[in-house]
């Protein structure tokens, strides 16, 4: 078990940065989640951590090892793939033991370490069978024991969940928490799916066109993005934007959009006066419908779509000035009617501002019972 | 479109046949592989049944098993079968082999050195008349390369008479043979090699297989239809292979190069002894409808594989 540090790593190919100059540190024992959208890089990063892919610059450590030039197998990592990739010749015993076999271990070794792994992911009784004989699931859980029989220092996972159907992800996540806690091995999982990595991981890591956008536990993300980016890629209903300008005046930000008007009290002393483009952003859940005699930081508009979920209501409404925005409510309290007029307040959870030019975050105001601090 | 029975135009007894369209359609083709395939096919059966020599037709009478009776006790018949079957095997084997290793190597040349692949092919796009022709050019014993680079190189003293000589042209025809139907092999097995799964062969890297084990446990099991389909079609392939053959050394010396096909062929166009002929085309027939079966059994099970 062993930590993993990535200095100045990065990857080009041609005249194309795959992966700009990253640093990176995981500690031993973490479940690190790499999550973004397609093409950001975090599929070549780990792949670079499990060499099958050189840096083109930078080094990268395994505990104190630099293993920048070291082949995959000298690595001791195991890595689980998207497709699995068993060996559709050999039986799952078999594919199982090819690792330990490789590495001549003892027969009963190999025998006991095969047995137990395959106890531990109940799929003891498929031993003899083949992987065109098994499901989608099972096939993923022989990944993973091939994968955990080498007990190696990291775990490297490529979207190893994305092949199997809803019902049975949200199962099997819960099963590789589970599995985590238990082993207590270092591992470096990429998904595209923001719900997987805000569930499994203990910190993510952002990322976008090749650079890590930010770096922090599932809390720091959703609660405090560092980019619009991140802001809008995590959580769902994703965030809702509002375009307007920033000025200063006097103690309080005033952020300034057609139909709205939201004065922010100052959090620290800002570095740029006078007015600047912004994006204030809302998640969903943090506006409510308020009385129509409110007048304080109210925006008005008109319900276009209601979304049953059950627990929760989504409402899809339209700003005065034709920008959509999105409202999470509680699901057992009066829906608006399609059509209607509403008008919604902050009250909850955080209002952020985004630089419209710099995407940056500028200032992040919490808001509790509708009161802002 | 179907045709009505006009029976109320013709006289009592003749109606005519619903024939369907489609039938209509395909008859030009069938009628002709019928003449082409059917009418010599059975000829031969009938004419292996009668004692036929083209010399002396007026001698012409039917004795059913002489024939067959007489491959028994022909020499030449069994050392045909003997030469076909080394032939063959040799060829395939050796083919297998140098096509496998080709491919692979072809697999991982640089994108730049793609052209080279359509190079590769030509041998195989030469007819073999023409493949005959150029070895029988290269193995001449005065002037043949063979036996200029063998020379030079140290390997032999005096030049080898190689189509004289009764192993040695064994030999010869089978490495024209060989350098003819290799691309074949390459071209099969580097379509097979493109369908393994990348993350396959990654995930028996990071598992620590080194590069034979990976071929041989990832790569090889890959290859596994395909090795059998392709062999199966070459050995029926090189069983029929006359073109070669003939144009080098036309069956010799003697007897020596001679395989089934071309003896067959010399019986009856040298010999002249067609019912005898007929009865070995016989027993051709027979062995290649069985190793045809063979192949068709093994295409259609190719899931297993």
């Amino acid at each position: 078990m062993a930590g993993v540090k990535l200095q100045g790593v990065s990857k080009v190919y041609g005249t194309t940065t795959a992966v700009e100059p990253t640093d990176l540190e995981i500690k031993d024992g973490e479940f690190l989640v790499l999550v973004g959208p397609s093409g950001c890089g975090k599929t070549t990063t780990l792949r670079m951590i499990c060499g099958l892919e050189l840096p083109s610059a930078g080094n990268i450590f395994i505990g104190e090892r630099n293993v920048t030039k070291l082949e995959p197998k000298d690595r001791d990592i195991a890595m689980v793939f998207q497709s699995y990739a068993l060996y559709p010749h050999k039986n799952v015993y078999d594919n199982m033991a090819f690792g330990l076999r490789i590495r001549k271990r003892p027969k009963q070794e190999i025998d006991a370490a095969v047995r137990e792994t395959a106890e531990m992911l109940g799929i003891s009784q498929y031993l003899d069978r083949f992987p065109k004989e098994l499901s989608g699931g099972q096939r993923q859980r022989v990944a993973l024991g091939r994968a955990i029989v080498r007990h190696p220092q990291v775990f490297l996972m490529d979207e190893p969940l994305s092949n199997l159907d809803a019902k049975l992800r949200v199962q099997t996540r819960a099963e590789l928490i589970k599995l985590h806690q238990k082993l207590k091995t270092t591992v470096i999982y990429v998904t595209h799916d923001q719900i997987e990595a805000m569930t499994m991981g203990s910190r993510l890591v952002v990322m976008k066109d090749g650079l890590v956008q930010q770096v922090g536990s599932p809390k720091e993300i959703y609660g405090y993005p560092a980019s619009k980016f991140v802001a809008g890629f995590v959580g769902s209903p994703p965030m809702n934007f509002i375009k307007g300008t920033v000025e200063v005046i006097g103690n309080n930000l005033n952020f300034q959009a057609p139909d709205l008007t939201i004065e922010l009290p100052l959090q620290e002393k800002s570095t740029w006066n006078g007015k600047s483009e912004a994006f204030l952003g809302i998640r969903p859940e943090g506006l409510t419908q308020v009385d129509p005699t409110e007048t304080k930081n109210c925006l008005l508009c008109k319900v276009e779509v209601v979304e049953h979920i059950g627990a929760e209501i989504i409402i899809h409404a339209r700003l005065g000035d034709g920008e959509e925005i999105v409202i999470k409510q509680n699901g057992y309290e009066e829906e608006p009617q399609v059509g209607s007029i509403v008008k919604v307040k902050p009250h909850q959870g955080n209002i952020h501002l985004f630089d419209a030019l710099s995407q940056q975050r500028i200032m992040t105001t919490t808001v509790v019972d509708g009161k802002m601090f | 479109m179907a045709n009505r029975l006009k029976s109320q135009d013709k006289p009592r007894g003749m109606r005519k046949i619903l024939i369907p369209l489609h039938v209509k359609l395909i008859f030009p083709s069938v009628f002709v592989l019928g003449l082409v395939i059917l009418y010599p096919l059975v000829s031969s059966l009938v004419l292996s049944l009668f004692n036929y020599e083209l010399t002396r037709p007026d001698e012409m009478k039917l004795s059913v098993l002489k024939n067959y009776g007489m491959m028994i006790d022909d020499d030449v018949f069994w050392l045909s079968l003997k030469n076909t079957l080394v032939f063959t095997g040799v060829s395939v084997g050796v083919s297998l082999i140098v096509g496998l290793i080709g491919a692979i190597t072809l697999d991982q040349l640089p994108k730049r050195l793609a052209g080279l692949r359509g190079v590769i092919l030509v041998p195989w796009l030469i007819p073999g008349v023409i493949v005959g022709f150029l070895f029988m050019l290269i193995f001449d014993v005065q002037v043949g390369v063979a036996n200029v680079i063998l020379e030079r190189a140290g390997i032999i003293k005096t030049f080898l008479p190689w189509l004289m000589d009764d192993q040695l042209a064994e030999i010869a025809v089978i490495i024209a043979n060989i350098w003819n139907q290799v691309p074949f092999y390459i071209l099969m097995f580097t379509a097979g090699l493109k369908a393994i799964p990348a993350e396959t062969k990654e995930a028996a890297i990071v598992e620590g297989a080194g590069r034979w084990q990976e071929f041989v446990h990832v790569t090889l099991p890959h290859l596994r239809g395909i090795l059998i389909i392709t062999s199966l079609l070459m050995v029926i392939r090189n069983f029929n292979n006359f073109p070669l053959i003939y144009t080098m050394t036309g069956g010799g010396p003697v007897y020596s190069t001679t395989t089934f096909v071309i003896y067959i062929y010399r019986l009856a166009f040298e010999q002249f002894n067609i019912g005898y002929a007929s009865a070995v085309g016989v027993v051709w027939c027979l062995v290649l409808l069985g190793l045809s079966s063979l192949y068709i059994k093994v295409l259609t099970k190719q899931d297993s594989l």
